[in-house]
């Protein structure tokens, strides 16, 4: 039985590796590619490059030089860790309040944001455009309020489902001895919350790094673009695609999505559990 | 007694929600309604045209086309996706080494931009296809099943790692006491797992359904509707709409209204019905 | 306690300051600009001349302190870019207007006859600025021709050959004898060493203009020929039959199979001329700098008309088009269309601008001040002219509907390359399409052009 069980176990493990394989394989052919000239890309998709087709760093040269690669990575961390920080402060301390006063106010506003998670964007697509232009929060760190605004929903909902898990007597103590509301938020629930914080900061972060239409949409494009919206830019800017600086530019940007995969993969996959379980 | 001395404090603790709230969604949410019974440009010059705007919406052919597109997309997905990644999370949860590593494997997808997944894949499929003279945009049933592959790679890792959370935290004894009474592999998951899994396969499903709803980045990437926006869904028929051609501006936002209620409408149903199961059970 | 509430009410103001106020430095640090000199936005949809305009604009900003952007979207993002643009506080001052998508953007644009920049415009650039009624909205700054490009040397070569129909392109009279070389070419294109006759008709996004904006216009011109007009709401589509016959031609004897024809994207039609890999290239004078310094000479370069077979072609020369136009939102401030109107004045008369627009840009500018010595030196265009002078009258571009007509008419002819739609769909797309797509102008701006005697 046991026997049995290992050889079965062996041959799954055969099973697993050649469809991992299969799975990272568009990413490996991308790469591949990235290193082609650009007749060569469309036309021999699945050969390596020869010396024909060998093309060098120049792909990666004129990805950046094109799309003004490096700058855009520097406006979507700026728009993203702004954005997340903003988020996490605000949503945590907004669950928090909603869940102790519990009046038919906090009741209300639980609600509607409840209510924001199932409306879609393309909804508010050309008013919110509109309104963050009027107010001129078209900028990377203007864009920060309109993602607490509209990501409200989720973060206040993962965060109000743990609030209500916390014992409220180590609060009540708190406050007996004298810990003023602040105090007692940032020193005593903020850090016990600890783990939920991760989970929401992980799940907006996916959001907003990749997000393309919002900032599309809203950020002045004279002067600011995130990665995604270089990337697609690189396609519809110019009359002609450039495979070969397209090549380029996506493992640009896949690269540092693996790093931080790497570095934070404990974090991620629960920080995804508990959104969902909460969620 | 901590509820009233917490109450004073609204303005730190909530009130900033609330503004950023209230620009980034309540506003937009409300003005988006209106404009759709109007005729306008921006938002400044709306006249009042009652629901001639939805009129408009129920005779353009291309929409309809793109909803039923959309429908058909969510389904598939929501089948392929749920059932690949809880099968993928039952072997993974078993002793079979090397499963952390493919584990991370089947995640990583998720965590790259729709934009860029749409034109790996156009990179891969118009490869593929090249072998048959053929390109993506050949026809809308390419551009279809392309972009359901493309959804599978990227959430299938996803939800399997929703699903194996749900299986680690089974009660072991409950599946051994099934094992002990004689009951086959088959039937232990049949009859034991999968109705304990219930709640991950709830959300789940909600996910990959308002996620099939939403797929906009990876369809503008992958064909951007060609060919002649027979391979559009209903996001992109949105935007298109108020993008690309003119004046079209209400029948934009009355078709934004009408896919809202829809999200809505799927979202509030599909709660309700995994409730009533989850309490049957 | 009391201190406390003190301390934290400062807290929370900033905290709230924050999320609002945040309103106030992104909105102040663009409207700073706008002082009483105004700004520019220009809105560019050339992307192959985009590092020159940022030239220009440095170099108008360093004398004269107006703040000049330039946001490039090509072709077949710029209605999109436009439209969302506009919508914007901070909207385009110039705008890139071409016939397409003149009529959706009448409304935005500001009359210019009255302005001192109109005057400059000579006699052809001021016939061909876009017109409502008296009102005139558009300055155009390229006057461009497009016709079937040829490559001379290989054309000799072939001539050379025992099989040849004829011994140069100067034999090439009419579209029975054009469609007789290239036939042939495409027959012998081995023993040529070539890859086929004419370049790949990709269709693709990126070339679709060369079918739709340009090749769709010959047919157009002549049935308006027909009934003495500028314009008509309707079409009977008479040459679509024409058109049909150049273009299976094009894809009976280009380099690659219909099925694969739209992997190919405009920069590998253009790479099969410049090559020297084809013959023929049906495009436009804007190609040249692609083309050359490359393996076609200058000298080999040429171009015939865009023939197709249509009765009385022959007594024509290649298509002129004066589309490419700059013009002024009207909704901007007054100080901004004047920084506008001051940018472009500057373009069409300095000697920087002068120099830049025709010697680095290639456009032939049709203000007074561009004389001979301001000349594109594009040999395209001086191929193109020659026409006139031998007394063959340039075939005129006439509005287009909408850019969605063409995207429509492209997707149609893609269909009909790769077989998976038959004629009847582009036919369609043409003749039912243009009664559409007008009828919706007329609904959403109100008018259509006026049609005046052709004759």
């Amino acid at each position: 039985m046991n026997k049995g069980t290992f050889r079965h176990g062996r041959l799954w493990t055969v099973f697993f590796s050649l469809v991992s394989l299969l799975w990272i394989y568009p990413l490996i052919l991308v790469i591949v590619n990235s290193f082609k000239k650009k007749a060569y890309i469309s036309t021999e998709t699945f050969s390596l490059p020869n010396a024909e087709s060998y093309a060098g760093l120049e792909n990666y040269r004129r990805g950046i030089e094109r799309t003004n690669l490096l700058v855009s990575f520097g406006w979507t961390i700026i728009l993203t860790v702004g954005s997340v920080l903003l988020i996490l402060l605000c949503t945590s301390m907004c669950a928090w309040w909603i869940v102790r006063v519990n009046n038919k106010f906090a009741k209300l506003i639980y609600v509607l944001f409840l209510f924001n998670m199932i409306v879609p964007f393309q909804m508010i697509m050309f008013p919110l455009s509109k309104i963050t232009d009027m107010l001129g929060l078209n900028t990377p760190w203007g864009l920060w309020v309109i993602y607490l605004g509209f990501g409200a929903g989720l973060a206040v909902f993962i965060f109000t489902g743990a609030v209500k898990s916390l014992p409220m007597e180590v609060e009540e103590s708190a406050m007996i001895d004298g810990a003023s509301v602040p105090q007692t938020f940032f020193r005593i629930i903020l850090p016990m919350m600890k783990p939920t914080v991760m989970s929401v900061a992980i799940l907006e972060t996916m959001w907003i790094w990749n997000d393309f239409l919002l900032p599309y949409l809203t950020l002045d494009i004279r002067k600011y673009k995130t990665i995604s919206i270089a990337v697609q830019y690189l396609k519809g800017g110019y009359g002609a695609v450039d495979l070969g600086a397209m090549m380029g530019c996506l493992v640009l940007v896949i690269i540092p999505v693996v790093v931080f995969y790497v570095l934070c993969q404990r974090y991620i996959v629960e920080g995804i559990t508990t959104g969902a379980v909460k969620g | 007694m901590i509820g009233k001395s917490i109450r004073k404090w609204w303005m730190l603790f909530s009130l900033p929600t609330l503004v950023a709230f209230m620009v980034g969604f309540a506003v937009p949410f409300i003005l988006g309604i209106y404009l759709s019974f109007t005729n306008f440009t921006t938002i400044t010059d709306a006249e009042w045209v009652g629901v001639g705007n939805y009129s408009g919406v129920f005779s353009d052919p291309e929409f309809i086309h793109s909803l039923i597109l959309t429908v058909l997309f969510t389904v598939i997905t929501t089948v392929i996706i749920n059932v690949v990644g809880f099968m993928i999370a039952y072997m993974l949860t078993k002793k079979i080494s090397g499963s952390t590593l493919f584990r991370s494997i089947f995640f990583m997808p998720n965590l790259i931009g729709g934009i860029i997944l749409g034109y790996i894949w156009q990179l891969l499929l118009n490869g593929v296809l090249s072998f048959w003279n053929r390109s993506i945009t050949f026809s809308a049933m390419y551009g279809f099943w392309g972009l359901v592959i493309l959804t599978c790679w990227q959430q299938i890792g996803y939800m399997m790692i929703i699903y194996i959370a749900g299986l680690q935290a089974l009660p072991g004894d409950v599946i051994e006491a099934a094992q002990v009474d004689g009951a086959s592999q088959g039937q232990t998951l049949r009859r034991v797992i999968l109705p304990l899994m219930m709640p991950s396969i709830t959300v789940c499903t909600f996910l990959t359904i308002t996620n099939g709803f939403k797929t906009f980045d990876q369809n503008l990437a992958l064909t951007n509707g060609a060919p002649s926006n027979n391979s559009e869904l209903i996001t992109l028929n949105i935007y298109r709409t108020f993008y690309g051609t003119a004046g079209m501006e209400g029948v934009g936002q009355a078709k934004a209204v009408i896919f809202f209620v829809i999200v809505a409408i799927v979202a509030i149903a599909q709660n309700r019905l995994s409730a009533k199961k989850e309490v049957a059970l | 306690m009391h201190s406390g509430i003190v301390k934290s009410m400062t807290v929370m103001t900033t905290v709230a300051m924050l999320a609002v106020g945040l309103a106030g430095c992104g909105g102040g640090g663009s409207s700073a600009s706008g002082s009483d000199k105004g700004r520019v936005y220009f809105l560019n949809h050339k992307s192959e001349v985009a590092d020159q305009y940022h030239q220009l604009a440095k170099d108008f900003t360093k004398k004269t302190g107006i703040k000049v952007d330039i946001v490039t979207a090509a072709t077949n993002t710029l209605d999109q870019t436009t439209q969302s643009e506009l919508a914007k506080k901070d909207a385009p001052t110039i705008l890139s207007i071409g016939m397409d998508n003149f009529p959706k953007f009448k409304k935005y644009l500001l009359p210019i006859q009255d302005t001192d920049v109109y005057k400059l415009l000579d006699k052809n650039g001021r016939e061909y600025s876009m017109k409502d009624g008296s009102d005139s909205f558009t300055f155009p700054f390229a006057a461009e021709y497009y016709g079937i490009i040829y490559n001379k040397k290989i054309i000799n070569e072939y001539g050379a050959k025992p099989y040849a129909v004829v011994k140069g392109v100067d034999e090439i009279k009419d579209y029975a004898t054009l469609k007789k070389v290239v036939t042939s070419i495409q027959e012998h294109k081995d023993d040529l060493g070539l890859q086929g006759a004419v370049t790949t008709p990709s269709v693709d996004a990126s070339d679709e203009h060369r079918f739709v904006s340009h090749m769709s216009r010959i047919p157009l011109y002549y049935e308006y020929r027909d009934s003495n007009t500028t314009f008509k709401p309707e079409l009977k589509g008479t040459y679509l039959k024409n058109y049909k016959d150049l273009f299976d031609l094009e894809v009976a004897s280009s380099p690659s199979s219909p099925k694969t024809a739209s992997n190919k994207t405009y920069d590998d039609c253009v790479a099969e001329f410049s090559q020297g890999q084809v013959a023929f290239f049906p495009e436009g004078v804007w190609a040249y700098p692609l083309i050359r310094n490359n393996k076609v000479a200058d000298e080999d370069m040429g171009m015939l008309p865009y023939w197709m077979g249509i009765p009385g072609e022959e007594k024509m020369g290649p298509a002129s088009v004066y589309d490419a136009s700059w013009a002024i939102n009207k909704k901007t401030s007054k100080a901004n269309q004047e920084a506008s109107l001051k940018f472009i004045k500057w373009m069409v008369t300095s000697e920087e601008g002068k120099k830049t627009l025709s010697h680095k840009m290639s456009f032939s500018v049709p203000f007074s001040a561009f004389s001979d010595k301001y000349q594109p030196n594009n040999v395209l265009t001086l191929s193109a002219r020659a026409y006139e002078k031998q007394g063959k009258p340039l075939v005129r571009s006439f509005n287009l509907p909408s850019t969605q007509w063409g995207d429509n008419l492209a997707n149609a002819l893609l269909e009909y390359t790769q077989g998976t739609k038959d004629w009847n769909n582009v036919e369609h797309s043409y003749i039912d399409g243009w009664q559409k797509d007008w009828k919706l102008v007329k609904q959403t701006t109100g008018a259509l052009p006026t049609a005046t005697k052709l004759h």
